[in-house]
């Protein structure tokens, strides 16, 4: 009698389809996990059992292909039909995010300073890179907002004016910005504007930032502002304001990739601290 | 007891309406559902997990099912599990909705799309 013989089925490969399958309950949101996430889980190795058993590796693959796709669909169902609650910890969770994301665009955004065309002319990669400034901008005052209300109840007055002025300069700058887009005609007030809101905002970060060595209010890399203050103050010292009119600006670049870094690394640095002392979900 | 019109439910979605049917005849648990389902519907439809369990979110907030305080076997059932059972509600929605497949069907036969009236 010829008797098959089914290859027994290896049991990690069981047990990890399980667990990233449980991994990916966080795409769902956190109430509906809390009560139906176990259950989930124990139908998926249910399932998956069977499938090992009946097909081996092709049947948890297929199980696979049809449990994946549903867990995407309904986890965005659920999402959508979740009500919005926004607690201040994922409020502030959010404003960090939106400093991490405005850093990311400010420095691809400073890829325009290597352009070889005639000043503020943007052509291809350079007009595409130019164009994440809008974003990284509106993000960076949001996330300014974040870092001040993130500080606010341990720092001293005089920090906390200083985060606040950081935030107004990037208001002010959100306002030359959307001035310059909805008003025609000569836009020589929006530059002004603009590099007043910078001004404000990098002494105001600046300054925080000198505070912020002895005080420790944002956790890791505590020189970062008070280095992103200098740098951006040595725009001017270095003569690189513009002054050249053509070609690339390498000088212009490193400083303001390296600024975005560095609201990338503020950003990661809020909400490590934010998660030490517990308040992030 | 809702006093909801369950016409007012109507048409169901064939997940919810497959889960009426497979507590039907008794309470089950996560599993036991889909495998009852497979078995009504001959293996033509499948649910996952997160669609299973999202209707049946959905079908615990409209009153259709509850979950059971009895369990059907504790000897050979694993404690961790959940079992459903239908509500009155939940079997009148059921009813309704056979109701109007079978109209549907009618209709159907009348036009000579599927067999029946020769």
């Amino acid at each position: 009698m010829n008797q098959t013989t089914r290859i027994p089925f290896p049991l990690r490969a069981l047990d990890w389809s399980v667990s990233l399958y449980t991994a990916l309950l966080v795409l769902y949101p956190a109430d509906y996990r809390r009560a139906y996430g176990a259950h989930m889980t124990q139908l998926f190795r249910d399932l998956a059992r069977d499938a090992a058993r009946c097909s081996g590796s092709a049947g948890l693959l297929s199980l696979w292909l049809m449990a994946g796709f549903d867990l995407l669909k309904s986890a965005v169902e659920e999402r959508r039909r979740a009500p919005l609650r926004l607690t201040r910890a994922g409020l502030q969770r959010v404003l960090n995010l939106c400093l991490i994301a405005g850093g990311a665009c400010f420095a691809i955004a400073s890829y325009s300073q290597l352009q070889p065309y005639t000043h503020y002319v943007y052509r291809g990669l350079y007009q595409t890179s130019i164009s994440f400034l809008y974003p990284a901008i509106v993000l960076l005052a949001l996330g300014s907002a974040g870092l001040a209300w993130s500080v606010w109840h341990r720092a001293s007055p005089l920090a906390r004016l200083m985060t606040a002025a950081a935030w107004t300069g990037m208001v002010i700058i959100c306002a030359a910005l959307l001035g310059s887009a909805l008003i025609p005609g000569d836009q020589d007030w929006s530059w002004h504007l603009a590099m007043l809101g910078l001004i404000l905002h990098f002494a105001g970060l600046g300054l925080f930032g000198l505070i912020n060595l002895r005080a420790r209010l944002i956790g890791r890399w505590t020189a970062l502002p008070a280095l992103m203050g200098a740098a951006f103050f040595s725009l001017w010292l270095f003569g690189l304001t513009g002054s050249e009119p053509f070609g690339p600006q390498w000088g212009a670049f490193l400083i303001f990739a390296g600024l975005g870094l560095g609201y990338i690394l503020i950003g990661v640095s809020l909400r490590r601290a934010a998660r030490s002392r517990g308040i992030t979900a | 007891m809702s006093t909801a019109n369950p016409h007012d439910l109507l048409p169901l979605t064939p997940a919810v309406f497959y889960i009426l049917l497979a507590l039907a005849d008794g309470d089950k648990h996560g599993y036991g559902i889909m495998q009852e389902v497979k078995v009504i519907t001959d293996g033509e439809f499948s649910m996952g997990p997160g669609t299973l369990y999202g209707s049946i979110k959905r079908m615990l907030d409209g009153g259709l099912i509850a979950e059971a305080d009895e369990r059907p076997d504790p000897a050979l059932d694993d404690e961790r599990r959940r079992y459903y059972r239908l509500t009155p509600f939940g079997q009148r929605v059921a009813r309704a909705e056979t109701e109007r497949l079978a109209a549907l069907l009618g209709v159907a036969r009348t036009k000579r799309l599927v067999g029946g009236l020769g």
